[in-house]
């Protein structure tokens, strides 16, 4: 364990902020996140989660590094390159960190191994640049009652949104008498048509974007854990990175039964 | 009477910008008007998956648009 004295002096910079403190500092390293994903939303979400002394971190993906990755995904360099990228990204968190438990599975995340994961989880961040994969993480958190933090890019923008959050846990609670906040199958009930959405490998995106989208994925899953205000619970965030433009949804369910 | 169209992800392939003024004549347009009105227009538009959300909320097709009215077409996006 870190010599409580280190403990305090790693985190002073967020301990002092009033919504973290000790407490928060405390359910931070408490808390257990799977992130689906190493890719170029996982880097920056892992980079920032584990830094902040998220405790327990289980990372997803059968890839491997790729030099095409690197422009994005700047955990990794050219020493790595096939390298199963999961255990690279576990590699460092131990170097930042080692109090940090990290566990690497380099398996694809599917609705086969999905709940196994799950259980040892409180929160899930899905990094994943497939709509399979993010149906998969979608389906089986509701099944499990667990909440997530959805990100996703195409070109210039992004959107982020947190899904399936269980009312004791959203302290402004929902009127619809419903025991979790929408999911993302409530806002697009089944998946496009193949091919009909580009991802980053057919329509291009810049590295910082990347950074960008990931990095508020990781500050949405820490205010979960702190338990902060202004959670995107039922709202989706977008950011248009040409125009600089920041704007935020209400969502509503496509379901008449939970709108 | 006008409506300020913007489009996200993919859909901006579909249309000449991704910030579209919409006027029409006529007492009642809904969405589901302006959809159709669009699918004429912007034929690649057809098909696409996408919600619409009126001044910053998703709503549904019936939904009945008022002059100056922020209608956004939002797709689910894929990458990361």
């Amino acid at each position: 364990m870190e010599m409580e004295e280190d403990f305090l002096v790693r985190y002073q910079r967020q301990l002092s902020l009033s919504e973290v403190g000790l407490s928060g500092q405390r359910a931070l390293r408490a808390a257990r996140i799977l992130i689906v994903g190493m890719g170029g939303l996982g880097c920056p979400a892992l980079q920032y989660l584990s830094a902040a002394g998220v405790g327990t971190l289980v990372l997803v993906d059968d890839d491997e590094v790729s030099l095409s990755n690197l422009h994005r995904q700047t955990l990794y360099s050219p020493q790595q390159i096939g390298q199963k990228k999961v255990q690279v990204a576990a590699d460092w968190v131990s170097s930042l960190n080692k109090e940090i438990q990290v566990v690497a599975v380099a398996e694809k995340f599917s609705a086969v191994n999905a709940l196994n994961l799950l259980q040892y989880v409180d929160l899930v961040v899905d990094c994943t640049d497939t709509f399979t994969a993010r149906y998969a993480i979608n389906d089986a958190c509701a099944e499990a009652g667990i909440p997530w933090v959805y990100g996703s890019i195409a070109k210039f923008e992004g959107q982020v949104s947190i899904f399936n959050v269980p009312n004791e846990e959203w302290h402004q609670g929902n009127k619809r008498g419903l025991s979790h906040s929408l999911n993302y199958r409530d806002v697009f009930p089944n998946p496009p048509a193949d091919g009909e959405v580009q991802n980053c490998t057919e329509s291009g995106v810049l590295g910082a974007l990347a950074g960008i989208v990931g990095s508020l994925q990781a500050l949405e899953a820490l205010k979960f854990l702190l338990k902060t205000e202004g959670l995107l619970v039922d709202q989706m965030l977008t950011y248009d990175g040409l125009l600089h433009r920041m704007l935020k949804y209400q969502l509503r369910s496509s379901n008449p039964s939970k709108s | 009477m006008q409506v300020r169209l913007l489009f996200f992800g993919n859909l901006t392939d579909a249309v000449p910008s991704s910030t579209l003024d919409w006027d029409w004549n006529g007492q009642r347009f809904a969405v589901v008007d302006l959809l159709q009105s669009l699918y004429v227009n912007y034929p690649k538009l057809k098909g696409k998956t996408f919600r619409v959300a009126v001044n910053q909320q998703f709503v549904e097709t019936n939904f009945a648009l008022t002059d100056g009215d922020e209608v956004a077409l939002m797709p689910p996006f894929s990458g990361g």
